[in-house]
């Protein structure tokens, strides 16, 4: 199958080749999520090199273990960014403990970039994606979004964001959690209506 | 739904985060196993956290992290894969060109803040003698597209990695190269294996790569190669380090 054909087949289709060692296939899956992994990187460490090399070993990792992908427990997209924050913050907590003592959600929140020039429809469907996100997160309290940033964002365990908010660390599992379903619930109205 | 009621139930946004220290981490995965309360509720807030890396500006990666990707990927894709070259002992000299024919020496602060490490080059040489493996030579040449290509061996350090070998396949141009690895031992949890360029006794950063089960890996190096004295790997801290941490477990010497 020639990589145009690959490029019509879904995520799911094209991860059954992959599996199988294609690498027009791996091109595509590269294509499709390669961005939004190196800026969930980026975004974690602030720094591109550091973005660059999670990248690719997430990438490779992803190629070399593919027979690891399980259709049943979310998307393509999903997987792939679930690899790459957990290899971020194995990078985070190993590498840069120092300075990250020094960061504060404001820090956090000053890592992002503008923007790159848009290139394509894909790009733009994405800055709206990302724009009903946001929207959902500002639907939570302060002190929720607070640990949810430090926690996802910054790699903090949960014992270290207690630490520094000087909060227990219940109050800081609380809030992870309430926080994530009130995130559920602001993305899916209808099902959290039911 | 119902509550899910044990011990474990305030770690679930903990978890999905990935907020937990790694011994938590385990135990919160083995609970899951026999809780299908805390199953069906981490699933129903994964639908949350999932959206959190949308919401991340979008920055375009660098054009030679594909290239590099690709050029490691080709090689190890298995020969019967769809639209695949045929297997060959060296990288397509075609492909090869195409990973590196634009690629630049990274410069960046990161980079920059490596500094000389002559210990580092003297325990190089020591190992080279230690292990009395023949220094690499230049044993074969691939022709083909007008681009040559030189497969150079490697010194690998048999006290750490009894069953390696290593090879560089250098492009006439050498505007990069593809590092091959066989036999070699997985790194630890946490680590990876890091290609460094040697020029003038200093070793710079280059790229990432692990092996598979049986110790074979393939690294794309998008680094020019000219004036460079030396291809090193080290094992090192996932991300990479910014100098080394060890004595290079491979050596390829190169002559400019």
């Amino acid at each position: 199958m020639r990589t145009a054909d690959i490029q019509r087949l879904a995520d799911e289709e094209v991860m059954v080749l992959l599996r199988d060692g294609n690498p027009d296939a791996f091109e595509v899956i590269y294509d499709r999520h390669g961005g939004a992994a190196f800026s969930l990187a980026y975004r974690m460490v602030g720094d591109r090199n550091v973005a660059e090399d999670i990248t690719q070993e997430a990438f490779l990792s992803m190629w070399r273990s593919r027979v690891r992908f399980d259709r049943e427990r979310g998307s393509v997209r999903a997987w792939v960014l679930g690899i790459v924050h957990h290899r971020t913050i194995d990078a985070l907590r190993r590498n840069v403990a120092h300075d990250r003592r020094r960061v504060t959600v404001e820090g956090l929140e000053e890592r992002q970039e503008a923007p790159e020039r848009e290139r394509t429809e894909v790009e733009v469907a994405r800055r709206d994606e990302a724009r009903e996100v946001r929207e959902a997160m500002q639907t939570l309290p302060g002190e929720q979004l607070e640990v949810v940033r430090l926690a996802y964002f910054g790699g903090f365990t949960h014992t270290e964001i207690a630490e520094m908010l000087s909060q227990p660390i219940g109050t800081v599992k609380g809030r992870m959690r309430l926080g994530l379903e009130k995130m559920r619930r602001a993305l899916t109205p209808e099902e959290a209506a039911t | 739904m119902s509550e899910p009621r044990d011990q474990f139930t305030d770690d679930i946004g903990a978890y999905l985060l990935g907020a937990l220290d790694p011994g938590e981490e385990r135990a919160f995965e083995q609970h899951l196993e026999g809780c299908e309360d805390c199953r069906q509720e981490v699933m129903r807030l994964e639908v949350a956290r999932d959206a959190l890396p949308r919401a991340v500006d979008q920055v375009a990666p660098p054009e030679r992290l594909k290239q590099s990707l690709m050029a490691t990927v080709r090689a190890e894709a298995p020969a019967d894969s769809a639209d695949v070259a045929p297997a060959e002992p060296v990288a397509p000299p075609g492909r090869l060109r195409d990973a590196v024919a634009s690629s630049r020496p990274r410069r960046s602060r990161w980079r920059e803040l490596l500094l000389a490490r002559p210990a580092f080059a003297a325990a190089a040489a020591a190992v080279l003698l230690a292990v009395g493996i023949a220094l690499g030579a230049l044993v074969g040449a691939v022709g083909g597209d007008g681009d040559d290509a030189s497969t150079v061996a490697a010194t690998v350090d048999v006290t750490r990695m009894p069953a390696g070998k290593a090879s560089l396949v250098v492009p006439e141009s050498k505007d990069g190269a593809i590092l091959r690895v066989e036999g070699m031992q997985q790194p630890q949890a946490g680590h990876v294996y890091e290609v460094w360029i040697q020029h003038d006794g200093k070793v710079t950063p280059s790229s990432l790569f692990s092996v598979d089960s049986d110790g074979n890996g393939t690294a794309g190096i998008p680094d020019e190669l000219r004036d460079a004295e030396a291809v090193l790997v080290t094992r090192e801290p996932t991300g990479g380090s910014t100098r080394p941490s060890e004595p290079p477990v491979v050596t390829v010497p190169l002559s400019s």
